[in-house]
């Protein structure tokens, strides 16, 4: 009965925890396949059954509730110490906390990578794995996936707006961007996938690692950017908007770049593969 | 106690909410300029905001006008007309105030670069919306339409919000601004130029006309709805919202394609 209890619990909490939302999803997809090479996106869309990668962007979101792929429930999170450094694979799952025995996003992202890396995948498993990678390199530049261990309270941090009860988390998913611009999928391609060349190599510098722990600095400053309980008027709603809308493009914007520098190096043998580590 | 009475007047009239077009109202003209600039314009100007789209300031004018820093431009959304003219203290009137600031700025951006890189991109944000602002019906404040009211549903709207975003919604609401500027910018290269010539002011005049068509147009205080107006409206904001691409174009490439 304890155990019942306990699954219960757990899936409720993972239900509770989103990333961007199927827009942003798709705008980080879209601007990954505007940036992959010829020969990636050939090989890539063979494996997705001829369909975009834009098409999966939220797939392992999506499936995550059937029995075959309940496992995957616990890939939406990350978890680091105040110092940044990542706990993963056992230290997470056998954290006293119970929203880090879930945050196994990294583990996954990681096993994905090194999965197709070996070339010894079935057709169902690459294109599995491929639309993992697309899914959780999104939700790895979505701040509030990142789970601090001296700032848990902070991911339940709200405000207060037009009478109503806002969660912060939730904000990041739906409107951060939409409480600003009326984009669908072109407009993020046209708006985001525009870095120069040196910006991009900018971007993609490092391993997949140090993306991770190169994000955490600045997403701590996000989950600062809220005082819990805040009550917002009409302006001053549109002034913290203000600050939030940036980040969050840009966020989009690197993140689509990097997916598409982890595919160019799995699937175009010209490029090298970007390390894990 | 006359400058108090026009000081007073002066803030009255700037306290009213004006956001004209909605976001997808400003990116439909600032996407429809986009296709129309030079190469060299549009490389130019493109340096001076990040290598960004215009596009993505369509609505920043409203999005800081309470800003500390840019809320001198709180003001600068909307035109009065007629008896709501704006007097200085000596009751001389004074200028309408978006088409009065979007005409100091391009006239100081006629040679941009002896400007401050940040005062150039902060005067491409100003033209970018202030143009789709002079183009906007409600834009034009007549003293008569504000306290006109409509009822759509339960609802009961002020014109102004009304033109915000509803008309444009009431046939485009899944529609996004790219794909809406693909629908709208249809027009012959001679037409273009037609719509192109003139001067601001010219502009501004113009807008008046189309503003006073759409405000007759209102059915005060009964349910609107797309049959009693949108319908109509509609095509004044569409012929609106084109036109103001055209002539943001217009404009932009006069000053960055040298």
């Amino acid at each position: 009965m304890k155990k019942i209890l306990a699954i219960a619990v757990a899936l409720l909490f993972t239900y509770n925890t989103y990333a961007w939302s199927r827009a942003l999803h798709a705008a980080v997809a879209a601007i990954a396949e505007d940036n992959l090479t010829e020969q990636a996106k050939q090989n890539i869309t063979n494996a997705l059954d001829g369909k975009s990668m834009v098409y999966h962007a939220q797939w392992l979101k999506d499936v995550g509730g059937t029995p075959e792929y309940a496992h995957t429930r616990a890939w939406r999170n990350v978890a680091m110490t105040p110092k940044g450094k990542l706990i993963v694979g056992k230290k997470a799952q056998k954290h006293a906390e119970p929203s880090i025995q879930k945050a196994q996003a990294y583990d996954a992202l990681i096993a994905a990578v090194s999965a197709i890396e070996s070339g010894k995948l079935n057709e169902k498993e690459l294109a599995d794995n491929i639309r993992y990678i697309i899914t959780i390199t999104a939700d790895l530049h979505c701040p509030t996936h990142y789970i601090f261990t001296d700032m848990i309270e902070k991911r339940k941090s709200y405000y207060y707006y037009d009478g109503k009860k806002h969660r912060y988390d939730l904000y990041w998913e739906n409107s951060a961007v939409k409480g600003t611009f009326s984009w669908r999928t072109n407009e993020f391609v046209h708006q985001l996938s525009r870095k120069t060349p040196e910006q991009v190599a900018q971007i993609t510098k490092g391993s997949i690692t140090s993306w991770i722990t190169g994000n955490a600095p600045l997403y701590r400053d996000i989950y600062m950017m809220l005082d819990t309980g805040t009550s917002f008027d009409k302006k001053g709603l549109r002034n913290w908007q203000n600050k939030i809308y940036p980040i969050a493009t840009e966020q989009i914007a690197v993140a689509g770049y990097r997916l598409a520098a982890i595919l160019n190096g799995l699937f175009d043998s010209s490029v090298p593969n970007v390390k894990t580590k | 106690m006359k400058k108090f009475t026009s000081l007073l007047l002066l803030i009255l009239l700037c306290t009213s909410s004006a956001l004209a077009w909605d976001n997808r109202g400003h990116s439909t003209v600032a996407y429809i300029a986009e296709r129309h600039l030079t190469p060299r314009a549009k490389s130019n100007l493109e340096r001076y905001i990040g290598n960004r789209s215009i596009t993505y300031y369509a609505s920043w004018m409203d999005y800081n006008r309470t800003d500390p820093p840019y809320d001198v431009t709180h003001d600068w959304h909307v035109d009065y007309w007629t008896n709501d003219m704006r007097t200085d203290a000596q009751g001389n009137a004074l200028p309408p105030v978006s088409t009065s600031n979007l005409k100091r700025i391009v006239e100081e951006m006629s040679d941009y670069r002896s400007l401050s890189d940040s005062l150039v991109n902060l005067h491409i944000k100003c033209i970018v919306h202030l143009v789709g602002d002079i183009h906007c019906p409600v834009h034009i404040n007549f003293a008569d339409s504000r306290p006109m009211r409509v009822k759509e549903g339960k609802k009961t709207l002020k014109v102004h919000a009304m033109w915000d975003a509803r008309v444009l919604a009431s046939k485009h609401d899944g529609t996004s601004p790219m794909q809406l500027s693909t629908e709208l910018d249809t027009y012959t290269a001679e037409q273009i130029a037609a719509i192109q010539k003139g001067s601001i002011d010219d502009w501004h005049n113009e807008s008046v006309e189309y503003s006073k068509r759409a405000i007759e147009m209102i059915p005060q205080n009964q349910q609107v709805s797309y049959e009693s107006y949108f319908n109509s409206a509609i095509e004044i904001a569409e012929n609106r919202i084109t036109v103001a691409g055209y002539r943001l174009a217009a404009i932009l490439n006069s000053i960055f394609d040298k």
